[in-house]
């Protein structure tokens, strides 16, 4: 656990050096095919109250890495090796069974394209019932009662006669609202949202994010959150770990991720995205060719063939370590750029 | 090639209604006026629904209006689906989101390049094939015309498309979502390639895109769309740096902040007003 400690003498005074406050404790998680691995040796932990952003480009692993926390991968894809600690269950060693028990109620899931994960053929309210008649054995007219409530909670208008819409006559933004309130319904300690807002406009999103933030702050939950913009990391974040080809290549507090970031993937990311709030220069510092396919990653820094700074001793893996202000960084020559 | 000159005037697009049905038609575009300028980037921001991609399409050509005029370099369109309309194609080009959908999947690339401009009788074999190869080198994709979509990456199928648009020596672009569904790495690179090119081939673009912070990077003059209708329009930087309609302010200020000590600074902004 160099995770733990190294944070934690960066002075982040929420987290404290009981293990058992860990909501979620990740340890060498490695999931991939027969053929290549997807994520390899990932380290997280995640305390209550606390929200993390995973960040990466597409196929990075990212989506991967929370699918194989909640055992939701599918074959091909396995998890291969690694322990999930959720409080002091090993999520690993449960049975399907128990694990349908935990998801929904203490873990919930909130993704990307709501109107995907919603039953079309189901009235929204009778889905977010659903959750509340399984998981907290509520009577029928209970739950119905319960899921007007949570619509009213996260911000739906009119929830009487909301709960009786289908999801084709939702706009997208309040389809991703009733998600978050069939997340939310049983009240989890842990909420992973994958790109939970990426589809949405912007005004929406930003709706979204104060309501995902309001709602953890009111129920004390832990948040992973998923997503590949570096705009909602800096809305939501407390800490962030960057995904780069299947591992974690920096892990930080947001501020120290923002202002010092440590490893050169990271600093490429920061240089190359644009914001309405200012003039980025005329020739964007783009960080060149693409990122390699999981099956043909090379030995080592998965980043070297890209990097300006790879030098001989990247064939050899660097190890996530203490660089920069407390933050982690998986870099033979870490620090700012030249 | 040279950079055309296109003008919108009052554009109206309708789409259902009529005499039987029993709701109004929507207005997908509501009486929009714009001009496009040679050798300049316009672009267009507007949140779902706000009728950006509709007049990106009826700026190409590829729909009708119900009613108003687009005039490229002076002249009307020919009536859809004429071959005069199917000659005027190639100076209009567009390139959409996903590049995956854009292109053949069961042919190599190089190909697809070749045989837009034999659509357009435009040279012969020999020359066709020598032009795949500069243009496949101008966009970054030397060597690889015998590549299938799936072969590539998202970035360099966009890549192909951008080659292929090209290859007919087109006034005007329009980009319509272009570069929405690239990772930021590969984005950066392809908002470099469209601008390399425009300077160096003097094109016009169309540039629409739900994304604030693209469009302020790549245009000379923006348009904010909502419900069909312009709400503001300027010089990029004016509009982004001091929007004067409310509508734009709101969207600027929904945006997610920069930095974490940037979202704090607002924050603390809103909590007193």
């Amino acid at each position: 656990m160099i995770a733990t400690t190294t944070m934690q003498s960066a002075g982040a005074s929420r987290r404290t050096s009981d293990e058992a406050h860990k909501v979620l404790q990740i340890e060498g998680l490695t999931v991939g095919t027969d053929r290549a691995d997807l994520v390899l040796d990932v380290n997280l932990d995640l305390a209550a109250g606390e929200t993390l952003c995973l960040v990466g480009e597409s196929g990075c692993g990212k989506s991967q890495t929370c699918l194989a926390a909640m055992g939701l991968t599918t074959h091909p894809v396995r998890r291969k090796s690694g322990s999930v600690r959720f409080f002091n269950a090993e999520l690993t060693e449960l049975t399907e069974h128990e694990l349908s028990d935990i998801r929904g109620r203490d873990l919930a899931m909130i993704f990307q394209d709501a109107s995907a994960a919603l039953n079309p053929v189901q009235r929204v309210g009778d889905q977010v019932a659903e959750v509340l008649r399984v998981h907290r054995a509520l009577s029928g007219r209970q739950a119905r009662t319960r899921a007007v409530e949570l619509f009213e909670m996260v911000g739906i208008p009119q929830p009487q006669r909301r709960v009786r819409a289908f999801p084709h006559e939702l706009s997208g933004g309040m389809c991703q609202r009733v998600m978050i309130a069939m997340a939310l319904a049983c009240r989890p300690r842990l909420i992973i949202a994958d790109e939970a807002t990426t589809a949405l406009d912007v005004t929406t999103q930003a709706q979204i994010l104060r309501l995902l933030k309001t709602l953890q702050a009111e129920t004390g939950a832990a948040m992973l959150f998923v997503t590949h913009d570096l705009g909602v990391v800096a809305e939501i974040a407390d800490r962030v770990a960057v995904m780069y080809s299947g591992r974690i290549v920096e892990l930080a507090e947001a501020d120290a991720l923002f202002t010092a970031p440590q490893h050169p993937y990271t600093q490429g990311l920061l240089s190359c995205r644009l914001h309405v709030s200012a003039n980025a220069p005329a020739r964007l510092d783009a960080i060149e060719g693409t990122v390699p396919m999981p099956a043909s990653r090379p030995q080592g820094c998965a980043y070297r063939s890209r990097c300006p700074r790879a030098g001989e001793i990247c064939k050899r893996l660097p190890a996530l370590a203490p660089a920069g202000s407390g933050q982690l960084a998986a870099c033979h020559f870490p620090g700012a750029a030249a | 090639m040279n950079g055309g000159e296109l003008v919108l005037t009052d554009i109206v697009k309708l789409y259902g209604g009529g005499w039987f049905a029993r709701t109004a038609p929507v207005r997908a575009v509501d009486g929009v006026s714009l001009k496009l300028e040679p050798g300049k980037t316009l672009g267009i921001v507007g949140e779902s629904g706000s009728g950006k991609s509709t007049l990106g399409r009826i700026a190409a050509g590829i729909e009708v209006p119900t009613s108003g005029h687009v005039l490229l370099n002076g002249k009307p369109y020919a009536p859809m689906g004429s071959a005069a309309w199917r000659r005027e194609r190639a100076s209009i080009q567009v390139i959409w989101q996903d590049p995956s959908r854009a292109l053949d999947p069961r042919m190599p690339i190089g190909d697809q390049i070749e045989e837009a401009m034999a659509a357009h009788h435009m040279h012969d074999k020999p020359r066709r094939l020598a032009r795949v190869d500069e243009l496949l080198e101008l966009v970054g994709l030397a060597g690889l015309g015998h590549r299938y979509v799936h072969q590539l990456s998202g970035g360099q199928q966009q890549r192909a498309v951008i080659a292929r648009a090209l290859s007919l020596a087109p006034q005007i672009v329009v980009c319509d979502e272009a570069v929405s569904a690239l990772d930021v790495s590969v984005q950066a690179q392809i908002i470099n390639l469209l601008n390399d090119l425009k300077t160096r081939f003097a094109i016009s673009y169309l540039f629409i895109s739900h994304d604030l912070g693209v469009v302020r990077h790549i245009s000379d003059s923006v348009a904010v769309m909502r419900e069909g209708r312009i709400v503001e329009s300027g010089d990029a930087q004016a509009v982004f740096s001091a929007p004067q309609h409310p509508y734009t302010q709101s969207l600027l200020a929904a945006v997610p902040a920069a930095t974490p000590a940037e979202r704090r600074a607002r924050d603390a902004r809103k909590i007193p007003a």
